[in-house]
């Protein structure tokens, strides 16, 4: 039990240190500016949180950098038709602007 | 069923559905023991049929457990599950005044349980995942409550798990002392796919009453599978050595512990 108690002991902060999903920066919203008019780093993280609120609690999150930036208009409009995800055309444009815009590092 | 044709059964299923499209859903198990963060979303559900199979004691012995649940999603972050527990086991036993062991065999409803999962943070939208479960099982020969405290982490394609739990069981009919039993479990896995999953697993079993009786340490292997409506994971898992409570002439406890377990989860979204 000792051995396991100090397995957890170095597990957890291992985890704790691990990346969490990207917070959008001022070179994230520039990038992104032109495909996305007004995109600004209150809006990029806006739609990180309706990512995470309207995502995780179907399936795990995948890393934006998973895919390539172009791939996440496609991908999340295939959610919205193929698996009946209800989305406001502004969540829609901010979840992908978001996803865009970090998978462009 | 057999336990070995139950796991070949549960070995071709993973295999062939490993071959489909993905969809993940947020409630896979992707290890056998170790549970995750992740919860359904609210007024979605599933049913869970569960197998666990734990063959090789001292005398022989051979046991099933089989657990049919229904998990739904409350509210935002909480899920709740009912679920229904079946037992059969074959165990050569000294009957009183004999002279030889005979086999017994029994089958039973032994109980129902109700849990409740509450995710706390998310494997890949924080630092780590974690979530807090708790369960409680009735049944007319034994009533039981556990603990976990679950933290898990997706980094790219690897999924680590980590669970500490706490489980005290009272055996109604024997009148005895509460039985407390502590455990650790770690878990990470790689997705080869994003369908399919395979992974390793530790896990410590601890038992207690006023000091450490018995402590084993299990430790094996996992596949999990993911197909647009249901997922499926089988883990086989041997006893690596017991630190406290080994029988006599063997490094492992057989007397409260057997020599293999395994386990076959599936998952149907509903």
């Amino acid at each position: 039990m000792t051995k396991f108690s100090l397995l957890a002991l170095v597990l957890i902060p291992v985890l704790g240190c691990a990346a969490a999903l990207p917070h959008a920066t001022d070179a994230d919203a520039a990038r992104v500016n032109q495909s996305f008019p007004g995109a600004s780093v209150p809006r990029l993280e806006q739609g990180r949180t309706l990512y995470v609120e309207r995502c995780a609690g179907c399936h795990q999150l995948r890393e934006p950098a998973s895919e390539a930036p172009l791939a996440w208009p496609r991908l999340v409009a295939e959610m919205r038709d193929e698996h009946g995800v209800h989305l406001t055309r502004d969540e829609e444009q901010g979840i992908v602007a978001y996803l865009v815009s970090v998978s462009s590092r | 069923m057999n336990p070995t044709l139950c796991l070949l059964f549960g070995a071709t299923l993973i295999s062939l559905a490993s071959l489909a499209p993905r969809s993940a859903q947020a409630t896979e198990h992707h290890f056998g023991f170790s549970y995750e963060s992740s919860v359904l979303n609210p007024d979605t559900a599933e049913i869970e049929p569960w197998t666990t199979v734990r063959a090789g004691r001292a005398d022989y012995y051979s046991a099933t457990d089989a657990r049919l649940a229904f998990a739904y999603g409350i509210a935002k972050n909480l899920q709740g599950a009912l679920y229904w527990n079946f037992t059969s086991i074959a165990e050569d036993v000294l009957v009183p005044g004999a002279t030889q062991k005979t086999r017994l065999n029994t089958s039973d409803l032994d109980s129902f349980s109700l849990d409740l999962k509450y995710k706390l943070s998310d494997p890949v939208a924080d630092a780590f995942g974690s979530a807090l479960y708790v369960a409680g099982t009735l049944g007319p020969l034994l009533a039981s409550v556990e603990g976990r405290l679950i933290f898990d982490k997706q980094v790219g394609s690897l999924l680590l798990a980590a669970n500490l739990l706490g489980t005290g069981v009272e055996r109604l009919e024997l009148r005895s002392n509460t039985e407390v039993a502590l455990g650790a479990l770690a878990s990470a896995g790689y997705f080869v796919t994003p369908t399919f999953l395979p992974g390793l697993e530790v896990r410590s079993e601890n038992g207690v009453s006023k000091h450490l009786d018995r402590s084993v340490l299990y430790a094996g292997a996992s596949v999990s599978v993911l197909t647009e409506g249901w997922w499926a994971t089988l883990a086989l898992e041997p006893q690596i050595t017991a630190f406290k409570g080994a029988s006599s002439g063997h490094h492992f406890d057989l007397t409260k512990n057997e020599r293999l377990q395994g386990r076959l989860l599936f998952g149907f979204h509903i």
